[in-house]
């Protein structure tokens, strides 16, 4: 076969032309077209997505940072709050117990005062009740007295009467 | 077994333009063939792919990619993407396209009119041919004559000679190993079909060879197309890339 020998000369030159020039173009024509009608295209639609998955990874790391710092501001924000109430309880709790103080102290007060004004009560009321007993006792003695008086007695046995009674009153 | 060569001519100013014609068409069959299976496989395009054509495309263009980058960076590489693309597709497909057919016409000469465009050292070697004066062209454009011409004389300038003949060496040997393993894979596929068909009943047996030589060729095929890709893609750093 005259193809295999390489370099032979006349024909197989000839042959080469004209399948080259066929080949050449075919090929350049398919080249041109399939980059216009497939390649770039297709090479477009992988760009958008390389694209938009450099986006997204971009995006979940920015919300990734945010929620990392939120996260930091919310814990700072829960550690003073706990504070504060922990201060806040710790006031309410010295404040009750000074208010339970006073209320003892007030109440321990005024039960002594409330003490001593009955005791000075009982004592005037006991005196004033004496002091009655006492006029009545006069009054009751004069009223004998009087009843005495009325009758007919000697001076003697009226004088011992009234001593009596006296003493009698005086006793009581 | 001698099959016949379809031919057509004309004189260009005393030099015959010879064309053969089963080549020819081979070549034109496997253009529109790529053409049209692409074009419909990429017609509903999506940034999330909705077929399996837009999936393949895409796989294709990643496989042809990494072939590039495996060579240099990207940078330079992307704008060989497309013709890289284009001949593996071509290759691929011309390689493939003679192992299911094969028609030999029933005429005195035997005319074989189906068969892999690649099976002919003059489509190889002017797929070589343009590889290699497309490495020369980018080599000026991207380093300067000044760069271009530096790279013969480095490291040694006495390695100039050598260097030179490399250019040559390159064409041949990029063109030839792929016309020898299609055109030895398609000659034994034809024998091997001349003996199936040959009316004998032990000939009948040759179809069970005949089937594991098809199944072997399509591997030979692809590999010869992605070896095609990958040495171009090879030359073409080396006069492209500045650290060689």
């Amino acid at each position: 076969m005259e193809l295999l020998i390489l370099g032979a000369a006349g024909e197989t030159m000839g042959t080469a032309v004209g399948t080259s020039l066929v080949l050449l173009a075919s090929f350049l024509t398919l080249l041109a077209v399939l980059s216009y009608y497939v390649w770039k295209p297709v090479k477009k639609v992988m760009d958008d997505r390389e694209q938009l998955i450099h986006d997204d990874i971009d995006f979940a790391e920015n919300r990734k940072l945010e929620a990392e710092r939120l996260k930091e501001e919310n814990d700072a924000l829960l550690k003073s709050t706990q504070a504060e109430i922990s201060e806040l309880m710790e006031n309410a709790k010295s404040q009750a117990k000074k208010e339970q103080e006073s209320i003892i102290r007030d109440a321990e007060a005024r039960s002594s005062q409330l003490m001593t004004e009955a005791k000075t009560d009982i004592e005037r009321e006991k005196e004033k009740a004496v002091r009655d007993i006492n006029d009545q006792v006069a009054e009751l003695s004069v009223l004998i007295a009087e009843k005495m008086i009325r009758k007919e007695l000697n001076s003697e046995d009226q004088k011992n009467l009234v001593q009596n009674y006296l003493q009698e009153a005086g006793d009581k | 077994m001698e099959h016949g060569i379809p031919t057509w001519s004309f004189d260009l100013f005393g030099i015959p333009i010879v064309f053969e014609l089963a080549t020819s068409m081979m070549i034109i069959i496997t253009c529109l063939l790529i053409f049209f299976t692409l074009f419909f496989m990429t017609r509903k395009l999506a940034v999330r792919p909705t077929g399996k054509g837009q999936v393949l495309v895409e796989a294709l263009m990643n496989f042809v990619k990494g072939i590039i980058k495996s060579n240099m960076a990207w940078k330079e590489g992307a704008q060989f993407h497309f013709l890289a693309l284009t001949l593996f597709l071509f290759i691929l497909i011309g390689n493939l396209i003679g192992i299911p057919l094969s028609f030999v016409a029933p005429d005195a000469d035997h005319t074989l009119w189906v068969k892999s465009p690649t099976a002919d050292p003059v489509v190889t070697l002017t797929l070589a041919g343009l590889m290699i004066v497309l490495t020369h062209y980018y080599g000026v454009k991207m380093q300067g004559m000044r760069g271009y011409l530096k790279q013969y004389v480095t490291p040694m300038w006495w390695l100039a000679p050598i260097k030179f003949i490399e250019e040559f060496t390159y064409n041949l040997t990029l063109g030839l190993r792929l016309y020898g393993n299609v055109y030895a894979g398609e000659i034994l596929l034809l024998l091997l079909l001349g003996l199936v068909t040959g009316g004998t009943v032990l000939g009948a047996l040759g179809f069970i060879p005949m089937m594991v030589w098809q199944g072997f060729k399509v591997f030979i095929g692809a590999i010869q197309a992605f070896i095609f890709v990958m040495l171009s893609m090879v030359y073409l750093s080396h006069k492209v890339s500045d650290d060689h």
